[in-house]
């Protein structure tokens, strides 16, 4: 793979981490556009898409506050919103709820069913057994780097 | 363009994020730039003065008054196949004297009295079109002395070859000069856009994860760095035009003697010069700085 092709990959996949990554002097609706504005988008397209993402993430009454001004399940929203704005393939979410309360653990969670059930390939990676038991998805178990298991609809340990 | 307005607003905002280190590298790279144009147009001015007195250089032969005319015009010949003279006259004793009073009908304080036999020497007058051989053909004319035609050999280089060695000796002080600012100001171009670089660390981390290009990435902070060589040019040429006056009327004091001029384009050439490499500067030492930043 050339390295020139990767930014052109990276934007058919979004990625949500543990500690968000929101930039702390932008607001939440420059947070999300700033994705479509590095990638070369521009004008009223940037402004739709943005609402876009917003609403599906329920942060529409949000959009002109700064991440410190938002909770934590907030923040994980906007993060989500601004890894769906470019429409990926795949969404990859690392420990999302890592940094969150079990209530607010479980706001992310559906939040990222939903994207599922729209049409997004989700792959989260998790210690949250609870959250793993709940979905019976497919889990697919790793031990140092190694595929232990792959089950259609598992369980967090077999 | 709104992709265009985006890098242009990043560039100039990462210039005002850290305004003493950007106002520095500025500073720099306007010091570096006045001193290449000092020496870009004192080397014009050295080398217009050596033009101008390398088509003055002549040589003389000062010929014996017994010398036959058939030896003398074979001498002219031989020195004229010389690839180095440009031509050679030849002056009889009458005109050398005819000479001497004109001049000094034109000067009150020379008077010829009746001097009785013409006492001046025929001679050659050797003009050369190669003034770097006037060691090598005077060496060759010294050769006839003794030889019953040439009594004495007249040769002047020696403005020539100082004029020539202050030019070698400032190009190459010049060159070394400029090469260590040069150095400097990438160094410190460099550093300014290495703090730009870490104060956007984490947009630049969020840019390349929802895939902007590295282009998208590496823009604004080039742009910075062509910013400050802009800034640096601009606030040089300012210095250079302010003073320029003064510095045109002191070197012309300088070269009095000599009607040098820098040509009509002179200005236009340094200015652009002096942009052009600002610009070179600025964007080379922020891609160089960006490079490394990016490869991981």
């Amino acid at each position: 793979m050339r390295h020139s092709h990767v930014p052109r990959l990276r934007r058919k996949v979004g990625v949500v981490f543990q500690d968000f990554k929101l930039l702390p002097t932008r607001t939440v609706a420059e947070n999300v556009a700033f994705a479509l504005l590095v990638t070369g988008h521009s004008g009223d397209e940037v402004r739709e898409e943005t609402d876009r993402v917003l609403s599906l993430v329920g942060l529409a009454q949000r959009r002109d506050h700064f991440p410190d001004q938002l909770s934590g399940g907030e923040q994980q929203r906007t993060a989500m919103a601004r890894a769906l704005v470019n429409r990926p393939r795949i969404l990859i979410a690392d420990e999302p709820t890592g940094n969150l309360d079990p209530v607010t653990s479980w706001e992310i969670i559906k939040l990222l069913v939903r994207v599922n059930e729209l049409g997004t390939t989700l792959v989260m990676a998790t210690h949250n057994a609870e959250i793993v038991n709940a979905l019976r998805r497919r889990v697919v178990h790793l031990d140092h780097g190694a595929v232990v298991r792959d089950e259609r609809e598992g369980l967090y340990a077999a | 363009m709104k992709r265009l307005s985006y890098v242009l607003l990043a560039a100039w905002q990462g210039f005002w994020r850290n305004p003493v280190m950007s106002l520095a590298s500025t500073l720099t790279v306007s010091l570096m730039l006045l001193l290449f144009a000092f020496f870009f147009a004192t080397d014009r001015g050295l080398q217009a003065a050596v033009g101008i007195l390398e088509s003055k250089v002549e040589l003389g032969l000062f010929l014996e008054d017994d010398a036959k005319v058939s030896d003398i015009l074979a001498l002219k010949a031989r020195i004229e196949a010389d690839p180095a003279v440009a031509r050679v006259d030849y002056v009889t004793k009458d005109q050398a004297l005819a000479r001497l009073v004109a001049i000094a009908e034109r000067r009150p304080d020379l008077a010829i009295e009746d001097v009785g036999p013409n006492p001046l020497p025929a001679s050659l007058e050797i003009k050369l079109a190669r003034a770097q051989e006037a060691a090598r053909v005077g060496a060759l004319l010294r050769e006839e002395l003794g030889k019953g035609v040439v009594y004495d050999v007249v040769d002047n280089p020696s403005v020539v070859d100082k004029l020539l060695t202050i030019t070698r000796v400032l190009s190459i002080g010049g060159v070394a000069v400029l090469g260590i600012m040069l150095f400097v100001a990438l160094f410190v171009i460099v550093n300014t856009i290495r703090i730009a670089v870490h104060a956007r660390r984490d947009e630049i981390e969020i840019m390349k994860l929802v895939g902007a290009s590295d282009w998208f990435v590496r823009w604004p902070f080039i742009l910075e760095g062509m910013l400050v060589g802009a800034l640096g040019a601009a606030a040089s040429l300012t210095v250079l035009f302010l003073a320029s006056g003064a510095v045109t009327s002191s070197l012309l004091a300088f070269l009095d003697i000599l009607p040098v001029s820098f040509g009509p384009t002179f200005l236009a050439e340094l200015a652009a010069t002096v942009v052009g490499i600002a610009l070179v500067v600025g964007g080379g030492g922020a891609t160089w700085a960006v490079r490394s930043h990016l490869a991981k």
